[in-house]
This record gives structure tokens, C-alpha cells and sequence, in this order.
């Protein structure tokens, strides 16, 4: 008995060890695959962005990304084909439903660390993980712990031609209940080498120079437009604005500070905006019409998001008054905010003037809306 | 005299070898307690009963001073025909320890004048006669079958015509030379000798001393303790020291700590290889991969808890553990062994050692694998964009290694030595890389000499280490998983001197001694580094005084360091003692000191480029020589005082016991990041967000603990041990006071040896390790170090061996041995670090072979 016993037991064991790590903490599991990217020579430094699915980043939802990785250009082959391929790896990821987005950044002016930057810009390639290979659309991963998923496909990456929704406020920043502002395209460049605004940037006869690229959506082409997801009154309408408040500006010394009272820096309290062409006739639901300035009235709706993800609705005069950035988010997910925050430590390291101070006596930068008690 | 009959003498050899003991001597324990009981018997002029005890003594485990009172006591006796026959084995033995020749002419001479055949021819046969000769050879043979007859031996038959050469008689276990007479037993001849199976330590003191002499709390482990323990390791082997933490977050790299602080990659721990450093030098910690030493070519283990550093410099801050090989000569001339079982295990070793003359020599190689306790992903698709260090996912450890040494004595006095070692191999080893741990492949090859005559002891040694390390899973375009070249060069020269002076009644130790050490590094990361060599110059001066009188030992020791990254004033290492002998056989000790530990090569010059909690982001790490900032970073340092008692008051037991206070302050660890965004950086895969390097953390570590080691021998093959140690470790980090958690407050082994009389042994061993709370740090995707709280719950490590010896001569063993039961099962199963891998089983048989 003892000596079957211990054959069993030696016999078992042949096959277990070593064992697969079956305990979140080593290691997390990895999501892996192939990025896939058309309409390109060659290949660049490609990011591949992670964010929650409940949670997603623009242009689906009005998250950021909770982790990424980076792909070098020379990965992309084979040379000379229509499709260029691309190895991935995310890895450490906790259990969870995750969207994955990829996006090649053709003109190299990328940099995940500074709102100016950590946006995808005309020209670039961009695309998500879909349902099916042949199409779809971007589809979570559910991921358990310790699961490896190596089969992932991320793409196609197809190139962004929207213009760069870059802008400044034109006129009074007021926001409130009948009131507009005007947002006026305008070229900048930015690289991280520098880190300054260039103005202006690409020329009018770029196919890449500023604008928006403004559409009623009517997904379902009955040529109606469509409510929008956010606020059924309302039409659905890209790009997307977006207010966050910021606080009670307060001038110091550096520039402006923002005091948000007793209200956490970790709580968002947004509020949405609806866009219309500047001087222009709406367009048909449903075509894309680029414009050079758009009118975006302020709904009186918004959000309180705490940093647990709990939110409530907030409208009218719960919108507490005083600065309100603006961001405006395009259907390929090109963003621009204004004031642009690099955060106020890396603004001083970096020179940028701190939001509310300009350069050169450009008043671009720091400029918010403003809401009145 | 003439010469014995050649048939005579044959027979003589044979029983030599049949008496001279297994490949595998029985403890000294069962020994040493009959060696006792022979010479009280003695005393009591109770002969026989001394033989018996001391027949019973060499029986455990031969000695020479056993064969001298063997010897001793059948001349007293008047049994001279025995009396010769041990003096002449005595002689072979021990040719210099002490002159045998009178006492050996003294018994040929009675048994000459009184060889009265007891049957006849009634006329005693002329000298250098055939018949005398004959009448010689029968009263041996009758001896011979007394001695059968009592079990003591074993008759081999002689074949006729071809006598086989005499065999090399199993020499006996590395011990001290035998003191010199010390018991009168009343008569006019020599008196018996009392320094068998005394265990003495170098490490305490830098020369040989008895347990009870130490300043310091110290564990042995012998050869026999490291056979029956079950380890495939020298690290595991440890696991029952007292005081010690043994902590296995992957299959081939334990790590292993010394009244806490244990940790990744810990280093407060001096390892050293017969008194020489033995490290990776660049992590000053060593892997088993790195110690090309085999397990059955060490002779014992001498463990020293507590600081080190007056006596052997940077790094033995919490303990020492210096690994003493066999002497060449001693040990069977040959052995081999191999080993196998579950989980890739797959060990074999063969080694050879003999003497001939002045000369003698030992030479091994060995050979070991094993399969990883844990792998992360079941299956890595050969296309996919993980590429694993090794294909085969399953293997955590391999290495080979060979070594040779020669030995010459010259005089009385002198003695020289020619010594080499290499190992090459590969083994996983814990870092917080993106995908898990990293691997680490290369070799190790050191040249040794020492030469020593008088009180002069002089060595000079080269090692060079070289290898590659690289994360073990990389996934494909992340250029920070790049590997990274190291090579590492250490030339070193030491001389040392021991004097010893006896003024009245104070005897006065004196060791003085000094070395230079160079050390060269050489670690690329990423394409940039290796071609640029980092020298260093290292000079010590160390001495340490010792006074004795009557029942007080009083020691200083003072070490002085030069190292080029640190000040001449943070590496004073003084130590000062006292110990007290209640009895002969009770001594208490105590102690003050310090110590401190320098920065490794890893710490000093290697940058690296961190992970973050975000693949694309990473924090670029600098080593503190090399940051902005050079020569900020200090060493570690501990102050520690202790109290300890031991007992050996009677031959059944041993006890020791010990309470301490240790502080530790100035520890190393990673430092703030300041960030310092980047552009993308191709060659790391990723961006830059921010820089740091290592830093003196400004937490006070106070460590508390009291230890307690009780071993029992209370008959024959049988041992039975058990440890207690209990540490708290308080800390104050500015305005906070907390518990460090990460050091478990209680260990607890024990274990039970029993040598069954039908040749097989037995030994059961747990290990408790009480629960622990991690506090372990990282960067998130900030760049932020986030301390993460990680409990782990306690738990019990168990081993179980089985042997037998189915055959004496040449000793054969069959043995089983299972190790961490509780790794089978999924719910039993535990770590012993929140990022380690979980601890597997090891079920494995062993045949091994010796003559």
C-alpha cells in the first residue's frame, strides 16, 4: 500500500510542477497581440492605450487611459505591404473589462505625460480592438486573473484626417443659461522637444491645419439626427465639448490658482456643452462639414464624479459657479483643452506659462470660461 | 624486527579497512559521549570497561586519539598483542601529530617478552623465525575473531597468493589536532588523549577555538547535519539554524537572513568559502549557481549570528556563514552520487581525495537541475510577442561545477595550497520585472593559494565572474527588457598573522592582519557601460586581542576599511567581548560592535530603467556612483550588543542561548523620484518619466530577539533538536513608529535523526515561520513609489529522509527524501515573500557510493 501510495504520488506530481501562477499578484496577466496598420509606408512609434471599458477613453467616453504600452516603428513588417504588422504586449493587468486602442504617432508629437501632447493629431493612424477582424467595433476584453491572451487584434489603425481641434475663445468667456461661446480654430504645433506653442502652425492649405470637423450623427440613416447618449433634449453632435470645473481663479504670484474649496482634486464635476457651426447652417444629419468656429452653448447639465467612480446628475444652479476649462473631443479622438494644464511644477520646470498666464502677451493658454454665481 | 609475513600483513590491512569506518562517519555526538565514558572509566582503572567505550567511540566515528586510548588501555591491561595492533593504526593515522614510537616499541617489547603461545609448541619460537612469525600470525587471527565475534568488525576474505596493496585507511573527520596530554592516568606512560570529537570554529575568531571560547552566538553544521538534511542546497541546508530565515522565492536562488532584515537579494549576510568572501560580487549576495562547491565537499558550516565586521569587513552585518571544505586527504578516496526526481530534479556528483606523503589532493564535479517552483504562463505560443529567456519554460536552475585542490605540508610547521574552482550554469532569480523574474546565465571561476608556516598565513586569490541577465519573459519591442552584461574581476592579497604569549597565568591572543583587494566591474545595460571598467582599490587592516585568565576571556577586535566610495570613517568595525567559563563546560558571553555594509556594484554603477505599473512609462535609475549626485550614498551600519549563554554540561546535550539589540540604520533602498519627463526612447521601449537612484532611508531599525538551541543525543543514533528564535523589530521613520512585519517574530525548528542498528536512518524536520506583513514598494503609473500592505500567513516547512545501507564496504546508500509535503497541495501551499513564487515539493531518491 505504502509503496503504491508513493507511486501515485510521484506519478501525480510528474505532470503538475511547475505550477501556473494562478494568484493575482504574480504576475498580473497580459494581454497580447498584433497591431495591424494600413495606408503607411512604414511604421512608428505606435502607443497602445488601455483604458476601462465602463470608463473609456475619447472619443468613446471621457476617460483616460490606465495603462500603456509602446511599440517601437521598426517592430512593423513586413516592408513593402499593404498591412504592416506589429507585436504587443500589456502586461501586469488586473482583472477587469478593458478597451484597447492604438494609435501610430506618424509625426511624432506624442508624449503621454502632458495634456498638449497626449493626443492623437491629424495624420496619425489610429484604430481599436474591434469585435471581428474584418470590422466591427471597439469591443472590451474581459480579463480574469493571471489569464494570457495573446491573440489580440488591434486594428486596423487607419489614418486620422480630421483636423486638430485646436482653438481659442474669441469674445466673452461667460457660459450660463442662454449664453455661447465661440471657439475659433487655430494652427499650433507642439513637440516635446521644446515645448512651446508654436502659432501659428500648419497653413490653411495643409490637409491637417485646424479646425472642426462637425456632424449630427444619424447612425441609423433615417435622417433624423440622433439624441444624444448624454443628454436626450439634446442631438447627438461631434466633436463633443466638454466643461470641468476648475475652481475660483485667484492670482498669484506664479499666475493663476484655482481654489476649489472643500471640493477633492480627485472630484470631476463636468458639464457638457452643445456645439453648433459659427455662422454657419447646420448640416445634413449625418455628413461632415468642416468648420473654422463653432458656437457651443452651454446645457446647464453636468456631472459629479468621485474618485471611486460613484457620479450624480447635476443641473442648472448645482453647477457651481467660477473657471471652466473646455475641452473639445473629435470622433478619432483628437482632443484640445483649454487652458492646456501641464500641471503648475512641470509648467515651471518646463517654462510653459501656468494656466491664466500667457506668453508673449498670447492670451491663448489661459483661457477658461466662466460661469457666475 | 623483521618484517610482518606478507600474509600477515595482509590481513593487518584488511583490517584496517573493514575497522576504519563508512564513507559516511556516524556523528560525533555518540563518539564523543563513549570517548568520555572511556576515559572516566579509565580513571577508575576500570580497563575493560574502557575499552569497550572507547571501541564503542571508534565504532561512531575513528579518530586517532580513540585509537591511542584504545591503544593505552589494553597495555594496561598487558594485552600487548592489542595494544601493538592499535598503536600501529594509531601511527597511520596520526604519523605527526605525536611521536607513537615509544609507546608502540614499548609494546612490541612486552609483547615480545611475553608471547607464551597459549597452545603449544611450549618453547618460544627464535627470533626472526619462521615460527615466531607463524606464532604472531595466529595469536592476530584469534584477536581478529574476538573482535568479529563482538560485531566490532568484519572479516574480508585474503586472497592466497596476490595480497591487495594496503588501502589508504579512512581517514577521520576534520578536527582539531588532538590537544596534548592533559589526564594522568598514574603510571609512567603517556597518558590518554582527550581532544577527540572536540568541534572547534574558526569563523568566531579567525583561528581555531572551542565553542565555549566563542565571543560569539554560533551554529555548526556538519557534514553528516547537510546529508540528512534533505536541502539540494546550501541556502536550504540553513533552514534549521536558529536565528536564521530562509526564504525561497524561486527554485534555484533562496535567500537567506540572519536575525531578520531578510529580503530580495538580501545582503547583511557575509558568505564566505573556507574564510575568503564568496558573493556575486556585483549583488554581494551569492546564488547556489555561484557557489561552485558541492554539498558533499563540505566538511561543515559555521554560522555567526550577529555582526561580523571586525573581523571580516563590509557586509557581515546581521551574520557570517563561512563554508569549510574538506581537507584534501580526508573523506573516502571516492564517492559518487545521483540523484533524481520529481519536478526535472536531476543531480549527480563524484569527488576524490587521497594523500600521499606531504602531498595530497581533492577534485570534484557535480552537476545539478531543477525544475522552477512556478512559471507564469501555462504556454508561450512560439510566434507570439513574449519571448521567454529559455525555451524550455520548465527549468528554474542548472549548473555544473568542478574544482581541484593540492595541499603540501613542509616541516612541522608549514603548509601550502594550489586551488581552483569553476561553475557555469543558469537560475531564475526574483526581480520585479515586467513579466516576473529574470534569469541570470554565466560562470564563476576563482584560483586560490594560501601559504601558511608558524603563525603566518599568507593568500592570494583571483575570481572572475561573468554572465548576462535578463528579465525571464520578454515581450517583443519593449527595449527595456534588454539584457544586461556583467563581468566582474576580484584579485585579492591577505596576511594575517596569530600569536599567542603566555605571561604568568593570562594567555594573550593576538591576530593581526591586512589585504588589499582590487575589484573591477564591468555591467552594460542597454548597449552602454560594459566597455567602460569601474576599478576599485580596497585596503583593511584588521586585529583582534584576546586575554585569558583562569575563567575570564576578554576580546577586541578593530577592523579599518578603505573603500573608494566611502568614507574611512563610516567603515570602523569595532567589536568588544567577554566571556565568562561558569564551569568548563558553561560559558557566558557578551558583546558589543558594529558593522556596516558597503554598496554592491549593482548599487554603485549599474543604471537601469525601471518598470512602472505602466508598460510604456518607466523611471530611469542611476547607480549612485554615477548619479548627479555621487558619493552621497553612505553604508548601512548596525550597532548590536548581546548576552548568550551555552551549556554542554553533560554528554547527552547541548544548549545555547542568546538575547541581542540590534540597530540598523542608513539602510539602502530606492529613492524618490523627481520627475523629469522624457521623449521616447527607442532603446528602453518606452518613455521616460522621471529619475532616482539609491538613498539612505532615514527609518531607525531596532531589532529585538532572544534565540534558544537545545540538541539532545541521549542514546546511541539518536538526535533530536530544536530551536526557538523571537524578533521584533520596532522602526521609526521620522514621526512614525510602526513594526516592521516583513521579519516573522517567531521561528521554530526541530527535528528528529535516528541511526537504526540494521543500517538505516531516519529524519523527520519542521520549520515554522510565523506570519509576516510586507510592506513592499513600487512605481505607479505616476512615477510614484506606492508601499503596497501584503500579509502572508505563517507556515510549516517539513522534511522527511529515509536511507539505508545496504552495504558497508564500499558504502552504499539508498535514500528518499521528501521535502515540503504541503508544496503538493494547492491549499496548502505557501510563499515565503508576497512576489515569490510559491514553494514546491521536492520527492527525490539518492543513490550515492564511497570507498
Amino acid at each position: 500500500m505504502r509503496y503504491t501510495l508513493l507511486a501515485l504520488l510521484v506519478l501525480s506530481g510528474c505532470e503538475a510542477f511547475p505550477r501556473v501562477a494562478n494568484d493575482g499578484d504574480v504576475p498580473g496577466s497580459v494581454l497580447s497581440g498584433t497591431l495591424l496598420a494600413v495606408d503607411v509606408d512604414e511604421g512608428a512609434t505606435t502607443v497602445v492605450l488601455m483604458s476601462a471599458a465602463d470608463n473609456p477613453q475619447p472619443p468613446l467616453g471621457n476617460g483616460s487611459p490606465v495603462s500603456f504600452a509602446a511599440i517601437p516603428g521598426d517592430q512593423y513588417g513586413p516592408a513593402g505591404a499593404a498591412t504592416l504588422g506589429a507585436p504587443f504586449a500589456l502586461t501586469d493587468v488586473p482583472p477587469g473589462d478593458w478597451q484597447l486602442n492604438g494609435l501610430m504617432d506618424v509625426d511624432g508629437n506624442f508624449h503621454p505625460g502632458l495634456d498638449v501632447l497626449a493626443t492623437p493629431s491629424c495624420g496619425d493612424l489610429s484604430g481599436w480592438h474591434l469585435g471581428r477582424v474584418d470590422g466591427g467595433v471597439p469591443t472590451a476584453i474581459t480579463l480574469g486573473a493571471n489569464d494570457y491572451i495573446h491573440d489580440l487584434v488591434v486594428g486596423p489603425l487607419t489614418r486620422i484626417d480630421s483636423p486638430d481641434p485646436a482653438f481659442t475663445i474669441i469674445g466673452p468667456r461667460a457660459v450660463g443659461s442662454g449664453l455661447t461661446l465661440r471657439l475659433d480654430a487655430v494652427d499650433v504645433s507642439a513637440t516635446f522637444a521644446d515645448l512651446t506653442l508654436d502659432v501659428p502652425g500648419p497653413d490653411s492649405t495643409d490637409p491637417c491645419h485646424a479646425g472642426f470637423r462637425f456632424r449630427r450623427r444619424d447612425l441609423d440613416g433615417n435622417g433624423n439626427a440622433d439624441t444624444s447618449p448624454l443628454l436626450p433634449l439634446f442631438e447627438d453632435r461631434w466633436p463633443r465639448v466638454l466643461f470641468r470645473w476648475l475652481g475660483t481663479p485667484v492670482d498669484t504670484e506664479d499666475g493663476t490658482d484655482f481654489d476649489r474649496g472643500d471640493v477633492p482634486d480627485d472630484v470631476t464635476i463636468a458639464a457638457i456643452g452643445d456645439p453648433s457651426p459659427s455662422a454657419t447652417a447646420l448640416p445634413v444629419p449625418g455628413v461632415a462639414l468642416d468648420v473654422s468656429s463653432l458656437q457651443v452653448a452651454w446645457t446647464g447639465f453636468g456631472q459629479r464624479i468621485e474618485a471611486n467612480g460613484d457620479s450624480a446628475i447635476l443641473a442648472g444652479s448645482d453647477l457651481p459657479a467660477g473657471a471652466w476649462s473646455i475641452t473639445v473631443i473629435t470622433e478619432a479622438g483628437q482632443i484640445w483643452t483649454m487652458p492646456n494644464e501641464a500641471g503648475a511644477g512641470l509648467a515651471r520646470v518646463k517654462q510653459l506659462p501656468p494656466p491664466g498666464r500667457t506668453s508673449d502677451g498670447d492670451a491663448r493658454q489661459g483661457q477658461w470660461a466662466e460661469l457666475e454665481p | 624486527m623483521p618484517s610482518p609475513h606478507p600474509r600477515a600483513r595482509a590481513a593487518l590491512a584488511l583490517m584496517l579497512v573493514t575497522l576504519a569506518g563508512t564513507a559516511h562517519a556516524e556523528p560525533a555526538d555518540d563518539a564523543r559521549r563513549h570517548f568520555k565514558a572511556g576515559l572516566e572509566a579509565a580513571a577508575a582503572q576500570s580497563y575493560q570497561a574502557a575499552v569497550d567505550e572507547f571501541l564503542a567511540a571508534w565504532e561512531a566515528m575513528p579518530h586517532p586519539a580513540t585509537a591511542f586510548n584504545i591503544a593505552r588501555s589494553y597495555e594496561d591491561m598487558n594485552d600487548n598483542q592489542a595494544a601493538v595492533l592499535w598503536y600501529e593504526r594509531f601511527k597511520a593515522l596520526s604519523p605527526d601529530s605525536i611521536d607513537a614510537d615509544e609507546p608502540l616499541r614499548r609494546a612490541r617489547l612486552a609483547l615480545a617478552g611475553s608471547v607464551a603461545p597459549v597452545e603449544p609448541p611450549a618453547a618460544a619460537p627464535a627470533p626472526d623465525s619462521v615460527e615466531r612469525l607463524t606464532a604472531l600470525d595466529a595469536e592476530r587471527t584469534a584477536l581478529v575473531q574476538r573482535l568479529a565475534e563482538r560485531g566490532l568488525i568484519t572479516i574480508a576474505p585474503v586472497a592466497p597468493e596476490a595480497a591487495p596493496p594496503p588501502a589508504e585507511p579512512t581517514p577521520p573527520p576534520a578536527a582539531a589536532p588532538p590537544t596534548v596530554v592533559a589526564e594522568d592516568t598514574g603510571n609512567s606512560r603517556e597518558s590518554l588523549q582527550t581532544g577527540a570529537y572536540d568541534s572547534m570554529i574558526v569563523t568566531a575568531s579567525r583561528y581555531a577555538q572551542d565553542p565555549l571560547d566563542s565571543p560569539a552566538s554560533i551554529t555548526v553544521l556538519t557534514a553528516e547535519d547537510l546529508h540528512r538534511s534533505g536541502a539540494v542546497n546550501v541556502m536550504d541546508a540553513l533552514r534549521r539554524v536558529v536565528g536564521v530565515d530562509v526564504m525561497s522565492m524561486s527554485t534555484g536562488v533562496p535567500y537567506v537572513g540572519i536575525r531578520g532584515f531578510n529580503s530580495e537579494m538580501t545582503n547583511k549576510v557575509l558568505w564566505l568559502i573556507d574564510g575568503r568572501p564568496s558573493a556575486l560580487e556585483f549583488l554581494a549576495t551569492p546564488f547556489p549557481v555561484s557557489l561552485p562547491v558541492g554539498m558533499d565537499e563540505i566538511d561543515r558550516i559555521e554560522i555567526t549570528r550577529g555582526p561580523g565586521s571586525a573581523l571580516y569587513g563590509a557586509n557581515a552585518v546581521t551574520g557570517v556563514v563561512n563554508i569549510i571544505t574538506r581537507r584534501p586527504g580526508e573523506g573516502p578516496a571516492f564517492q559518487a552520487s545521483t540523484e533524481g526526481g520529481l519536478n526535472s530534479f536531476l543531480a549527480a556528483s563524484m569527488g576524490s581525495s587521497g594523500k600521499k606523503g606531504r602531498f595530497s589532493y581533492r577534485a570534484g564535479a557535480g552537476y545539478q537541475q531543477e525544475g522552477r517552483f512556478e512559471k507564469e504562463l501555462a504556454e508561450i505560443p512560439a510566434d507570439g510577442p513574449i519571448v521567454p529567456f529559455r525555451v524550455n519554460q520548465d527549468l528554474g536552475d542548472q549548473r555544473f561545477r568542478a574544482d581541484l585542490r593540492l595541499d603540501a605540508t613542509f616541516g612541522k610547521k608549514g603548509w601550502a595550497s594550489l586551488s581552483g574552482q569553476y561553475g557555469k550554469g543558469f537560475t531564475e532569480f526574483y526581480s520585479k520585472a515586467a513579466l516576473g523574474n529574470a534569469g541570470l546565465e554565466g560562470e564563476v571561476g576563482n584560483v586560490r593559494t594560501d601559504l601558511s608556516y608558524g603563525p603566518l598565513h599568507v593568500r592570494a586569490y583571483w575570481q572572475r565572474e561573468a554572465g548576462v541577465t535578463t528579465p525571464w519573459l520578454t515581450s517583443v519591442g519593449s527595449g527595456r527588457s534588454t539584457q544586461a552584461n556583467v563581468r566582474d574581476d576580484i584579485a585579492e592579497l591577505e596576511v594575517e598573522g596569530a600569536f599567542k604569549v603566555i605571561t604568568g597565568a593570562v594567555t594573550h591572543h593576538m591576530q593581526i592582519g591586512g589585504d588589499y583587494r582590487f575589484k573591477q566591474y564591468r555591467a552594460g545595460v542597454i548597449g552602454e557601460g560594459f566597455e567602460i571598467p569601474r576599478l576599485e582599490h580596497h585596503a583593511s587592516l584588521f586585529g583582534q586581542y584576546e586575554a585569558s585568565f583562569k575563567w575570564l576571556q576578554a576580546i577586541a577586535s578593530l577592523r579599518w576599511d578603505r573603500h573608494p566610495l566611502i568614507k574611512s570613517a563610516n567603515t570602523l568595525a569595532p567589536r568588544g567581548a567577554l566571556v565568562f567559563h561558569v564551569t568548563k563546560t558553561t560559558a557566558i558571553r557578551t558583546s558589543v560592535g558594529s558593522a556596516y555594509r558597503a554598496m554592491n556594484g549593482l548599487e554603485s554603477y549599474v543604471n537601469l530603467d525601471l518598470n512602472t505599473t505602466a508598460d510604456g512609462y518607466f523611471v530611469a535609475f542611476q547607480g549612485a556612483a554615477t548619479s548627479d549626485n555621487p558619493g552621497k550614498l553612505g553604508p548601512e551600519r548596525i550597532t548590536t550588543a548581546e548576552i548568550g549563554v551555552r551549556d554542554e554540561s553533560s554528554s547527552w546535550h547541548k544548549l545555547d542561548a542568546a538575547v541581542y539589540w540590534n540597530r540598523l540604520t542608513d539602510l539602502i533602498d530606492i529613492g524618490p523620484v523627481q520627475q523629469k519627463l522624457g521623449a521616447y526612447d527607442a532603446d528602453a521601449g518606452g518613455y521616460p518619466f522621471g529619475v532616482s537612484t539609491w538613498t539612505n532611508t532615514p527609518a531607525v531599525y531596532d531589532a529585538v530577539g532572544g534565540e534558544v538551541d537545545l540538541s539532545l543525543f541521549p542514546v546511541d543514533g539518536l538526535d533530536v533538536f530544536a530551536n526557538v528564535s523571537l524578533e521584533r523589530i520596532f522602526t521609526t521613520d521620522g514621526d512614525k513608529h510602526y513594526i516592521d512585519g516583513s521579519t516573522a517574530l517567531a521561528h521554530v525548528n526541530a527535528g528528529v535523526e535516528y541511526r537504526a542498528p540494521f543500517r538505516m536512518d531516519f529524519t523527520v524536520t519542521g520549520h515554522y515561520v510565523s506570519g509576516q506583513d510586507w510592506r513592499t514598494p513600487s512605481f505607479d503609473s505616476r512615477g510614484a513609489i506606492a508601499v503596497e500592505e501584503r500579509p502572508l500567513p505563517g507556515r510549516v516547512l517539513m522534511v522527511a529522509r529515509v536511507a539505508g545501507h545496504p552495504m558497508k564496504d564500499p558504502d552504499l546508500e539508498l535514500a528518499l527524501t521528501l521535502w515540503n509535503p504541503l508544496g503538493f497541495s494547492d491549499k496548502l501551499a505557501f510563499r515565503e515573500h508576497p512576489d515569490g513564487q510559491i514553494v514546491g515539493p521536492r520527492l527525490y531518491g539518492s543513490v550515492s557510493v564511497a570507498f
